[in-house]
């Protein structure tokens, strides 16, 4: 029998940009896979909200390419409407997932701060993901940057370098969104890279399950990612290959999901 | 002049069966024979009918209850149906030009089975091919790439966007309603205080450049719908051609195995068009998949529903069927005869499809026959109208009964019309077909062959055989007990004695099956192993016992003294007369006191049943008879100076029909020529105008009646009854009556004339005329010659005294 780590909370932040029904299903087959309460917080941005205070007229281009004159009143009303509905999706969503929600106000990376030390997963959305690099997450919990959402179908890749934690982690996303493992076994030398192996098989042996294993060189980890084009990448936290992916990340070249998990 | 006619030898009093006829010990060593009673008529209309090609040539099947018209009508059926080729399948697909109206499909017998399995395979292997090419790493790819297309063109033109921006001190944000830039300081948008405090050409500057950002993000954006409609252009053709590959094989293959069928080779085609050209949905439909672009809302997004165009109705299915259908439809309701279109109640509205056609009767029978029930039928709304326009049109229409009867409805599919080819034969007796034909227009060429069954055939020695047999076969089919020939003979004396005739037999089949299965049930009770003729006798008489409560409750009255009729005695214009009572299914006679009273008169015969309303018409005219002929036998030169009434003493329901007329006769000549009457001897016959006796109805039952009163107060060997010598062929008398006749206790008279009953009633002759009319002395015409000539004479002397006084 498997027996579920209980994470307890999992934290899903929602700001104007990333008000999407697909990142909200992901976070909560993450929570379910997790057996968590799902808290979503929606953040009435404070550039957002800084942006439409400006002493002069400001306007938006639509998505049509129409332009339209803003003001504070006109924004915070906006804002109050996508929270109520950013509440009615994760209703609507969450099925028999706990759930609860929350409306901040402030910079994304500032309100994740302040609220990161309660949660055991924080799950951050869109471009807005690249900002939160600075923020220091609370040493317990995991860490993962959706970007524009999980992409279903696809294999979910673990970087295995030795943290059974990654090895778990993945194998819980994958059964949840019935999505096939690969694990990335990496080592400098080959006598590592075998002990790494034997510790894998006798991992899913134990558990009775299968997954593919690669075992890319080191210097070549990221371009073998890159062409697995996975549906998520799970990483431990003190690995190498952690600032290179977020790097990535902010680049903006990369738009695979990375999820960063503790030791 | 005819002589005095003697009392009927018991022998001629019933006709027993002569089972020494009989070569066969039990029903077990005959077999079934055709099953068939007569009918010839009948079975000629039908097989006429079951000739004929043209159109209006179906059957009414018109005959009393329980003759066996059903059977011998499904029997006749079924064997011409073995001679004509099987029905076709017929099925409705979906229409893809107009969903509305579900194209209907005809396929030799067998194929419709092979082609509903075969579109539900393929509706299997195009949900799995389809979800295996659009699940294919070749697939996503493409479509990968398509959608990175244009998510880099986005990304990229918003990204130069921010970049041009970045230097000037200004960003990007994508807010709830669009993308907007502002000014930041730290990475930060700038506070609206930290702004005011700009110098004034830094804040026109900064509004100047955020104005051009603005423009040049406008015209970015103006493109974008071009470009999402282009891609959204790029993944239907992408999506088509995976379709295409993943499908075409399959559709193909199974073109090729239907290929001689025009139809569905044609059908497969459209099914392969609308298949491409509708991927998007099928993709939609995929639960868990992503949403496709341009794909439909979620209420939409079922693989079943997708899927559900593509099946196959079979409304008639004649796998196995070797022969042209013969459908018998028990319970004839419009939407049974017609067909229906089902609905389903999905979210408080009903919904309707293809799907849910379900066929009728008529399309069943398609190609062959169907048999009805006109009273079930007929009592059916709608069900004869919708039967009448499928027929006259030649096709049947499925439409709700609401839609028939002209009434609102919910909008609904309006199914092709299927051909229709079909025999139909109506069963019902003769009352409906008269009604029908009298009141209907169109029942006449509708129906034109009336196939009209006998209730009675001739008692002969082929049709007793032919009897034997059927009552083999009941006994086989009923699973009873075998008969043995004594008891075949009691049923077919049963039959006989049902319809009171001695020279014809019955063809109620339902009563020889009820009689035979009373006689198993009494013959089981008893430990047989066969069905003996006492066990007949026992269920003949079991029936009789539960159905004489009535009659023995009237006839209790009458030997307690309360109803008067006299068994003995001789009394003057006074007479048992016979009537028949029926009651449901029951049946019996009962004597009736009728009296005469005569006086001076102007030549009435008041009928005091009539004078108050109870007689019918028939048996007024009988007494009117009676004027007619006392006037001309015995005062054919002079006025009939006569008041005469008449009357049923203590009768207290209405008399109708001619049968007492020659009693009533008797009782007046009687009181004429004050003769008295035997009052041991009761009468039944109808009189003409010459004083000659005729046949009745129902003269076992009236024989029986009076036997039974006279035999419970004991039989005193002169007792009788006096019938019309045309009923002796009628006889079928029950064994008591026969056995009491043959001890000399009970006689029964024949008669032809009214001068024969006179002479056994009174003793006296009755007389005939002689050359000047003149009847010979003593004689009971010369006694009521003489006292209607002395009525005659009073009334001239009275007439002549008013006169004189007058004058």
């Amino acid at each position: 029998m498997t027996r579920k780590r209980r994470t307890g909370r999992v934290l899903l932040t929602l700001d104007p940009e990333t008000l999407r029904s697909d990142l909200v299903e992901t976070a909560v087959g993450l929570a379910r896979a997790y057996d968590a309460e799902l808290v979503t917080m929606f953040v009435k941005t404070a550039d957002v909200v800084n942006m439409a205070a400006l002493p002069f007229e400001t306007t938006v281009i639509t998505k049509t390419g129409r332009t339209r004159t803003i003001s504070t009143t006109d924004l915070d009303r906006q804002l109050d409407r996508q929270a109520q509905q950013a509440e009615a999706l994760v209703a609507r969503t969450a099925g028999k997932v706990r759930w609860s929600f929350r409306v901040a106000t402030g910079h994304l990376e500032q309100v994740v701060a302040e609220n990161a030390a309660e949660f055991d997963l924080l799950t951050i959305c869109g471009s807005t993901a690249r900002r939160v690099r600075p923020v220091r997450t609370p040493g317990h919990a995991a860490l993962l940057l959706l970007g524009d959402g999980l992409r279903r179908q696809r294999p979910v890749a673990a970087v295995y370098e030795g943290d059974a934690s990654v090895l778990a982690t993945a194998q819980r996303i994958s059964n949840e969104f019935d999505a096939p493992l690969v694990v990335a076994i990496v080592a400098e030398d080959r006598t590592n890279r075998s002990r790494l192996r034997r510790n894998v098989r006798a991992w899913f042996n134990r558990r009775r399950l299968t997954a593919t294993l690669i075992e890319p060189e080191p210097d070549q980890t990221l371009d073998m990612l890159r062409q697995l084009r996975p549906g998520l990448v799970t990483v431990g936290r003190a690995s190498r290959f952690c600032a290179p992916l977020h790097d990535a990340l902010d680049r903006g070249t990369e738009q695979t999901p990375m999820l960063e998990v503790p030791e | 002049m005819p002589s005095i006619p003697a009392a009927l030898p018991p022998k001629a009093l019933c006709r027993t069966c002569d089972t020494s006829q009989f070569a066969f010990k039990t029903t077990d060593d005959l077999d079934d024979g055709d099953g068939v009673i007569g009918q010839e008529r009948a079975i000629e209309a039908i097989d006429f009918a079951l000739g004929m090609d043209a159109a209006g040539y179906n059957v009414f099947a018109a005959g009393p209850r329980g003759i066996g018209k059903h059977r011998l009508v499904t029997k006749l059926v079924e064997e011409t149906a073995q001679q004509r080729p099987t029905g076709c399948d017929w099925c409705y697909v979906y229409n893809f030009h107009d969903a509305r109206r579900p194209d209907a499909m005809s396929l030799p017998a067998g194929s419709g089975a092979q082609f509903v399995d075969a579109m539900e395979q393929l509706v299997k292997d195009l949900s799995s091919a389809l979800t295996s090419a659009f699940s294919s790493e070749d697939y996503r790819s493409n479509l990968q790439s398509i959608q990175d297309t244009v998510e880099q063109q986005q990304g990229q033109a918003l990204e130069a966007l921010r970049k041009q921006a970045e230097p000037k001190g200004i960003t990007l944000l994508n807010t709830p309603m669009g993308y907007g830039f502002a000014p930041v300081v730290d990475g930060q948008v700038m506070q609206p205080d930290m702004f005011n405090q700009l110098p004034a050409e830094e804040k026109q500057r900064i509004e100047a450049d955020i104005k051009a950002l603005q423009e040049a993000l406008k015209t970015v954006m103006q493109k974008m719908p071009a470009l999402l409609q282009d891609v959204r252009e790029q993944i239907r053709a992408l999506n088509e051609e995976t379709a295409e590959f993943a499908i075409s094989g399959l559709i193909e293959s199974l073109k090729s195995r239907f290929s001689e069928f025009d139809e569905i080779v044609g059908y497969l085609g459209m099914v392969h068009d609308d298949v491409t050209s509708n991927i998007e949905l099928f993709l939609a439909s995929q639960q868990g998949a992503e949403q496709a672009p341009g794909s439909p809302p979620a209420g939409e997004r079922n693989t079943d529903a997708f899927f559900r165009r593509y099946q196959v109705n079979l409304i008639v299915d004649n796998t196995g069927a070797r022969s042209a259908p013969v459908v018998y439809e028990d319970e004839p309701t419009y939407e049974r005869l017609i067909g229906r279109i089902e609905q389903r109640a999905q979210m408080g509205a009903l919904f309707t499809d293809f799907n849910m056609i379900r066929g009728g009767a008529l399309h069943r029978a398609n190609g062959g026959y169907l048999i009805l029930d006109a009273r079930k039928m007929l009592t059916q709304p709608q069900a004869w109208e919708g039967l009448k326009r499928a027929l006259w049109a030649s096709e049947i229409r499925i439409e709700p009964i609401s839609g028939a009867m002209g009434l609102p409805s919910t909008t609904t599919l309006e199914p092709e019309p299927i051909p229709l080819n079909i025999k139909i034969l109506i069963v019902g007796d003769g009352m409906i077909y008269h009604l029908l034909h009298a009141n209907d227009p169109d029942f006449g060429s509708l129906f034109k062959v009336l196939a009209d069954f006998d209730e009675r055939v001739e008692r002969s020695e082929g049709s007793t055989h032919h009897l034997a047999r059927l009552t083999a076969k009941l006994a086989r089919e009923d699973n009873l007990r075998p008969f043995d020939a004594e008891a075949v003979g009691k049923l077919i004396d049963d039959l006989a004695r049902a319809i009171s005739d001695a020279e014809r037999l019955s063809t109620n089949v339902e009563r020889l099956e009820d009689l035979m299965q009373e006689a198993n049930f009494l013959a089981g009770r008893a430990g047989a192993g066969l069905v003996n003729a006492a066990h007949i006798d026992q269920a003949i008489d079991a029936r009789t016992r539960r159905l004489s409560r009535v009659s023995e409750r009237m006839q209790s009255e009458v030997t307690r003294g309360t109803v008067m009729i006299d068994t003995q005695d001789e009394v003057v214009g006074q007479i048992n007369g016979l009537a028949v009572y029926s009651m449901g299914q029951a049946s019996f006679g009962k004597a009736s006191r009728i009296t005469a009273r005569v006086r001076v008169g102007k030549g009435d015969v008041i009928d005091i049943e009539r004078e108050v309303a109870m007689g019918g018409p028939l048996h007024s005219k009988g007494v009117l008879i009676l004027s007619a002929y006392l006037g001309a036998r015995y005062a054919p030169n002079t006025p009939l100076s006569l008041s005469a009434s008449l009357v049923f003493e203590q009768s207290y329901g209405g008399v109708d029909g001619d049968s007492a007329s020659s009693t009533e006769l008797y009782a007046l000549l009687s009181a004429l020529s004050d003769v008295p009457i035997r009052q041991n001897l009761a009468v039944t016959g109808s009189v003409n105008q010459h004083g000659e006796v005729q046949a009745i109805g129902g003269v076992n039952d009236k024989i029986e009646g009076f036997f039974d009163l006279c035999n419970e107060r004991g039989l005193t060997g002169d007792q009788g009854v006096l019938i019309p010598e045309s009923n002796v062929k009628h006889l079928m008398l029950h064994p008591r009556v026969v056995e009491a006749a043959k001890a000399g206790q009970f006689h029964v008279y024949p008669v032809t004339t009214i001068d024969q009953g006179i002479e056994i009633l009174t003793g006296v002759p009755a007389g005939e005329p002689d050359a000047d009319g003149t009847f010979p002395d003593g004689t009971i015409s010369a006694r009521v010659a003489a006292r209607l000539a002395e009525f005659a004479a009073h009334r001239a002397q009275f007439g002549r005294q008013q006169n004189g006084q007058d004058a």
